[in-house]
């Protein structure tokens, strides 16, 4: 599979330096690491900001916890084998505080932990929108500049991602970002930070694509029905079958 | 110690964003340490005027809740060296921040930076408190109407209750055109309600929302009309005396600015 894509590192050096060059999306890094953290659910003691997370959500004091999900999302939570709290924020702030009631009353067991899970966002995400879940996320519709999504695992958009994107925010370098239309404002995976140039256009976005990181770098190519098995391993797959009994 | 100027105006979608945008790359131009900061926590506009949305990894909230180092949430301008952009907060609101973490914020700018620009949101509410608290002057943008004069009217009596030094004038998006034909408010009308110093006058210049679209502000544009008057008042701010654009607007308008503004 021929990767088509132009990719810069930081590094350290005052330079970008040129990884890949094969096409037409270009993207340079913003800042060469940020220490992942671990994204928790919603309700845990724990802290848990992720790396540029504007949440806080597990915090009272801060007062900004991300809002709990739409009836509609709550209702895809439901249908989830242990939904255990994708977070999603934007929207007032008293409603913020309400993740985990919410939850409760959706009927959502809390407290499994679900790196294999896969939290569905039905809708498009507009500016100001954020999702946050320790698991997969799959967005049914566009995300928009200004909008964010934070996953552990991949990220898949099912239609045009302009957004910023972070899959594998706790450290995963394996994590894929998958997308109809790659078109995004920044990419991260893991601890790297990729934005596109400023002398080119976005690009892209033609064809579905596939962004990941390969030799320390993050390159993006036309996403191959079927190629994604090399990526997303199918083991984790399995373990998530076993753990559902 | 820099200044610490905050942009307001009481009325929304007056030009508090260009104008911070394109005087924040004035006084850069012209060598100052320049800090912009976007205080309109949920509603950013300024990181795409400059053309810096992709950059953001950090944002204010981020700094005032340390969850990274000032340093860290500061984006450097890609065209002037000496200009920086702290970030408002996109998925948040103006309850995020307090009035202390601004003024706490606002004086370790000052610091490092010889201008501190804050672009204040719209409305007298929490978020104006905010951008206001740490600030020493004041710029109110007012358009030629008679709603954003009444607005910037009350803008300019709660800075003077904030005890800030006396706030100067920028009337933004005149048509000398329709002044000439009686159609819009001409400055000296603006003066007389207002009763404070005038720092620039920026024409309604289409190369505005050209440039705010590519976020490439205006100033650095040397045939845009509102990038000369963004010069001027630039160099205004660091005290030089700078004549008034000639508006062309007929009937001795510009003899009789030129003696309002005891210019001759
Ligand atoms: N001098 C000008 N000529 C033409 N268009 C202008 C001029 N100044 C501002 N505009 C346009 O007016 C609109 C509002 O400007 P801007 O976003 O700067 O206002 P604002 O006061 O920051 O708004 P808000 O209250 O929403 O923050 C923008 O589309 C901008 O391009
Ligand atoms: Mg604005």
């Amino acid at each position: 599979m021929s990767s088509n894509v132009c990719f810069w590192r930081d590094d350290g050096e005052k330079r970008p330096r040129l990884f890949s060059c094969r096409g037409r999306i270009y993207l340079v890094s913003v800042e060469k690491y940020i220490k992942p953290q671990r994204i928790l659910p919603p309700g845990n003691k724990e802290e848990s900001p992720v790396s540029s997370a504007s949440g806080g959500e597990t915090r009272e004091a801060a007062g900004a916890a991300p809002i709990a999900p739409t009836e509609d999302e709550k209702g895809r939570m439901a249908g989830l084998p242990s939904g255990t709290g994708a977070t999603s924020s934007n929207e007032s702030p008293t409603s913020n505080r309400q993740l985990p009631t919410s939850l409760d009353r959706a009927g959502i067991p809390r407290g499994g932990k679900g790196p294999n899970h896969t939290f569905f966002v039905s809708r498009t995400v507009r500016s100001g929108q954020r999702f946050k879940y320790p698991g997969n996320i799959v967005v049914m519709g566009d995300v928009h500049p200004g909008g964010e999504i934070v996953a552990s695992g991949h990220i898949i958009v099912m239609g045009t991602c302009r957004g910023v994107v972070h899959a594998g925010a706790e450290g995963d370098e394996k994590a894929v970002v998958i997308a109809f239309r790659l078109q995004p404002t920044q990419l991260r995976i893991a601890g790297y930070i990729t934005r596109a140039p400023d002398d080119e256009n976005p690009g892209g976005g033609e064809e579905p694509e596939i962004a990941r990181v390969q030799d320390e770098a993050v390159i993006i190519e036309k996403y191959q029905p079927g190629g994604e098995k090399r990526w997303i391993s199918g083991s984790t797959i399995q373990e998530e079958e076993e753990q559902n009994g | 110690m820099g200044e610490v100027i905050v942009v307001t105006s009481g009325k929304g979608g007056v030009g508090k964003t260009t104008t911070t945008a394109n005087l924040g790359t004035g006084l850069a131009s012209l060598e100052k340490k320049v800090v912009l900061v976007d205080t309109d926590i949920g509603l950013r506009n300024l990181d795409v005027v400059m053309g810096l949305e992709n950059r953001i990894v950090y944002d204010l909230i981020d700094v005032v809740e340390g969850r990274c180092r000032l340093k860290q949430a500061l984006i450097k301008d890609k065209r002037l060296e000496t200009l920086y952009l702290l970030p408002a907060n996109q998925t948040r609101d103006k309850t995020a921040v307090s009035r202390q973490q601004m003024i706490d914020l606002t004086a370790r700018l000052k610091e490092e930076f010889e201008f501190v620009l804050i672009d204040c949101p719209a409305g007298i509410e929490m978020g104006f408190k905010n951008a206001i608290a740490g600030a020493e002057q004041a710029l109110v943008v007012t358009t030629p109407e008679v709603a954003a004069v009444r607005d910037a009217d009350r803008i300019i009596g709660l800075l003077e209750a904030a005890e800030m030094e006396a706030p100067r004038l920028i009337i933004n998006r005149l048509r000398p055109d329709m002044v000439r034909k009686g159609d819009m408010m001409d400055i000296e009308d603006m003066l007389e309600i207002l009763a404070i110093d005038l720092v620039g006058v920026v024409p309604e210049d289409e190369y505005i929302v050209i440039s705010t679209n590519r976020g490439e502000p205006a100033v650095l544009d040397r045939h845009s009309r509102a990038g000369q008057a963004y010069r001027n008042i630039s160099r205004r701010l660091l005290g030089e005396e700078v004549p008034f654009l000639n508006w062309d607007a007929g009937g001795g308008f510009m003899a009789r600015l030129r003696k309002l503004m005891g210019l001759g």
